[in-house]
C-alpha cells in the first residue's frame, strides 16, 4: 500500500502532463456535483421540515461523489491503455465495464451507509437490497453515463494537449531548420567577410557611387548563392567559377593593391557538375591565411583541368605557408566533410606547402559523379 | 577648445580614405596621419604623438592588439578600435578601450565615438591603459593565425621583432626578454602571457623562467639527475626542468 499512492501520480503525469490536467478537470466537475448534491439535500429536507445541518449535507454530498473523485486517476490510466482502438475494442469494453462496477458498487454502498448514519434511526444498512438496486435499473444507467462522460472528458483534454504539443514540436523543428540554414551561411561566408564587405561598400559611396552599387550587387548575388540549399544541388563548374569571380571582386576592393587574382577553368571541364559553394571556402582560406597576414599581399590562382578521368582543381597562393593547426578545422575540414558525403572515397583534398613558398590545395573529384565509389 | 589630433590605422586604403573624409567633417578634430599596418602605426605614434588612434584590429604582420601591447605607457594615445568582428569576440575591449566601432558604421556612430574620446581626454586614468595593455597582450583576433611578429618597446621607440628570429625568452621579474642571435629586447609581458600568445608548434616552455624556440634547438642532453639541457644554434644552453621534459620531447617529435 505504500507504493500505490506514490506510483499513481507518476503514471498520471506522463511526459507532457496531460494526465494531470485531465484529472483536475474531472475532479472539478465532480466537486461541483458534490456541492449541487449537498445543496439539493439541504433544501429538500428543509422544505419537508426535517432538520439538517450544513455539515451533514456536505458530508452526504462527499459520500455521494467521493468514490468517483478518487476513481478519476484510475479512469484516466485505464482510458489511455484501453482506448477502443481496432483490435482492442472487446477487451476495452470488458475492462471499462468491470471498472464501472468496481467504482459504482462501493459508491452506492457508501451513500447508503452515510445516509443512514446521518439521517436514519440507527438501523443496520440493508446491504443485499442496496446491491440489487445498484445493479439493476436507473442507478446503473446513471453510473454508466457518468463513467463514459469522465472517460470522454479525460480523452478530450489529453488529445487537445497532445495536439498543442505536436504544434510546438513542429514549430521547434522549423526553428532548428532555420538555425541550420544560418549556420551553413556563416560557414560559407564568414560574418567577418560580410561586415568588412558592407563597410567597404559604404566607404565607396562618396568616392565612386557606381562602383559601390556594383559591389552591393555582387554581394547580393553571393548571398543568394550562399543561402541556396546547396548541399544537394550540383552546379556546372563554370558557375562555381563565376561565384568565385564575384567573391574575389569584393575582396579586391578591400585588399586593393595587395591582391592579384588568376582564375582558369579549362573548356573541357566547364560543364562538370560540382557541389555549389565548394571552392569558395578554399579561396577564403588562401586569402585569410596566405595573403591577409602579409603586408605585401600576394597572388591567388584557381585552376581547373581534367586529370585522368577526374576533375583536378588547384587553389594556390604565393603568400604564407599553411599554418600547422589549419588542417582539420574551418574551411578545409568543412570541404572534406562535404566531399565525403557527396563522393565517399572518390574525392581527395590535399593541402601542401610547395617548395617555392605559399600554399596549395589540390582537389580531385570524379568527373561523372555516378563513378563515385 | 584645443583640437584633438588623430591617427587612422587600417590596412584597407579605401576604408582609410573614407574614415579620413568622415572625420574631417567633425569639429575639434584633426587627422594628423594614417598607417596601413601595425608596424607603421607604431612608427607614426612615436613620430606624431597623436591624442587618439582609430585602430583596425585585424592587420597584416602586427595586428591592433600587438600595437596596443607595445604602446609607451607614458605617451600612449587613447584607443578606439575599429573592427568587423562581433563585439562578443572582443570581450576585453568592451571594458577597457575608450570605444570600439563595429563595421559597418555611419557618421552618427562615429560622432558618438568622438564625443566619448573628448570626455575621456578630460580625465585620463593610467589604470585604464594598463588594463587595456594587459588584455591586448594575450588577445588574438578570432580565426587569425599565430603572430609572426611582436612589437616591443626600446628606449623612445617601438621595435618590431620577427618571432622567427627569437631563440629563447627568459623571465625578468614581471617582464620577459626576447633573445635573438645578437640582440635581446625586454617586453612588458609576462612569460605566462607569452606562452599563451605564441604558436605552440614553434615555442615551448621548458623551465619556470624559459621559453625556447624549437626550430633553433641543435641538441638535447641529459644532465644525469633527470634534468636535461638544450643547446641552441647560438651556443646558448638552457636547462629543461623534469616537469617540462616530456612535453618538449613530444613537441620535438620524439627527437629528444
Amino acid at each position: 500500500m505504500v507504493h500505490g499512492p506514490l506510483r499513481e501520480p507518476a503514471a498520471l503525469s506522463g511526459s507532457d502532463g496531460t494526465g494531470r490536467t485531465a484529472a483536475l478537470v474531472a475532479a472539478a466537475v465532480l466537486g461541483a456535483l458534490t456541492l449541487v448534491s449537498a445543496a439539493q439535500l439541504y433544501t429538500f429536507r428543509r422544505a419537508s421540515n426535517e432538520g439538517v445541518s450544513v455539515t451533514s449535507a456536505l458530508l452526504f454530498g462527499v459520500a455521494t461523489w467521493g468514490v468517483w473523485v478518487a476513481a478519476v486517476p484510475v479512469i484516466i490510466v485505464l482510458g489511455r491503455r484501453f482506448d477502443f482502438r481496432p483490435g482492442r475494442r472487446v477487451v476495452s469494453v470488458v475492462v471499462h465495464t468491470a471498472a464501472l462496477l468496481v467504482i459504482h458498487l462501493p459508491a452506492t454502498m457508501l451513500v447508503l451507509a452515510v445516509g443512514l448514519r446521518l439521517f436514519g434511526n440507527g438501523e443496520a444498512p440493508p446491504w443485499r437490497e442496496a446491491a440489487r438496486q445498484a445493479l439493476v435499473g436507473t442507478r446503473l444507467h446513471f453510473a454508466a453515463v457518468l463513467y463514459a462522460a469522465l472517460l470522454g472528458l479525460a480523452r478530450a483534454v489529453e488529445t487537445r494537449r497532445h495536439l498543442r504539443n505536436e504544434q510546438e514540436r513542429a514549430a521547434r523543428s522549423e526553428a532548428l531548420a532555420t538555425q541550420a540554414r544560418l549556420a551553413a551561411l556563416a560557414a560559407r561566408l564568414q560574418p567577418h567577410f560580410l561586415f568588412n564587405a558592407l563597410h567597404a561598400a559604404g566607404a565607396l559611396i562618396d568616392e565612386d557611387p557606381a562602383r559601390a552599387r556594383a559591389m552591393l550587387a555582387q554581394l547580393g548575388d553571393l548571398l543568394r548563392d550562399a543561402l541556396a540549399d546547396g548541399e544537394s544541388g550540383d552546379v556546372p563548374l563554370a558557375e562555381e567559377f563565376r561565384l568565385l569571380e564575384r567573391y574575389l571582386a569584393i575582396e579586391a576592393v578591400r585588399f586593393a593593391d595587395r591582391l592579384r587574382v588568376e582564375l582558369v577553368c579549362d573548356d573541357a571541364v566547364q560543364d562538370a557538375p560540382v557541389p555549389r559553394f565548394l571552392l569558395q571556402p578554399l579561396v577564403e582560406n588562401a586569402l585569410q591565411h596566405g595573403i591577409a597576414p602579409r603586408a605585401s599581399g600576394g597572388r591567388v590562382s584557381v585552376t581547373a583541368h581534367a586529370v585522368g578521368g577526374g576533375l583536378g582543381i588547384r587553389v594556390f597562393n604565393d603568400g604564407l605557408p599553411p599554418p600547422a593547426q589549419l588542417h582539420e578545422r574551418g574551411g578545409l575540414g568543412m570541404t572534406r566533410d562535404r566531399l565525403r558525403t557527396r563522393y565517399g572515397a572518390g574525392a581527395h583534398l590535399e593541402l601542401t606547402a610547395p617548395d617555392g613558398g605559399g600554399a596549395e590545395a589540390v582537389l580531385t573529384i570524379p568527373l561523372h559523379p555516378a563513378d563515385a565509389t | 577648445m584645443t583640437q584633438l589630433r588623430g591617427l587612422l590605422v587600417d590596412d584597407e586604403p579605401l576604408v582609410l580614405r573614407d574614415l579620413g573624409r568622415l572625420l574631417a567633417k567633425q569639429p575639434g578634430f584633426a587627422v594628423v596621419g594614417t598607417a596601413r599596418s601595425g608596424t607603421e602605426a607604431l612608427e607614426q605614434i612615436d613620430a606624431l604623438a597623436p591624442d587618439v588612434v582609430f585602430l583596425d584590429v585585424q592587420m597584416p604582420e602586427l595586428d591592433g592588439f600587438g600595437v596596443v601591447a607595445a604602446l609607451d605607457p607614458t605617451h600612449a594615445p587613447m584607443v578606439v578600435f575599429v573592427t568587423a568582428f562581433d563585439r562578443y569576440a572582443l570581450p576585453a575591449f568592451d571594458a577597457n578601450a575608450v570605444d570600439y566601432l563595429l563595421k559597418p558604421f555611419d557618421e552618427v556612430r562615429l560622432a558618438r565615438a568622438l564625443e566619448r574620446v573628448k570626455r575621456h581626454a578630460a580625465h585620463r586614468d593610467p589604470a585604464d591603459l594598463d588594463r587595456l595593455q594587459r588584455a591586448a597582450a594575450t588577445a588574438r583576433p578570432p580565426g587569425a593565425p599565430w603572430p609572426e611578429r611582436m612589437a616591443v618597446r626600446a628606449t623612445g621607440r617601438a621595435v618590431v621583432v620577427n618571432l622567427g628570429e627569437v631563440r629563447w625568452i627568459g623571465a625578468e621579474g614581471n617582464y620577459a626578454r626576447l633573445h635573438l642571435a645578437k640582440q635581446s629586447w625586454l617586453t612588458r609581458r609576462t612569460l605566462r602571457d607569452l606562452e599563451e600568445t605564441l604558436d605552440p608548434s614553434r615555442f615551448a616552455r621548458i623551465h619556470r623562467s624559459h621559453i625556447v624556440a624549437l626550430a633553433w634547438i641543435r641538441e638535447v642532453r641529459s644532465l644525469g639527475d633527470g634534468d636535461h639541457e638544450v643547446a641552441l644554434d647560438t651556443g646558448t644552453r638552457l636547462v629543461v626542468t623534469r616537469t617540462y621534459r616530456d612535453d618538449l620531447e613530444q613537441r620535438l617529435g620524439g627527437v629528444a
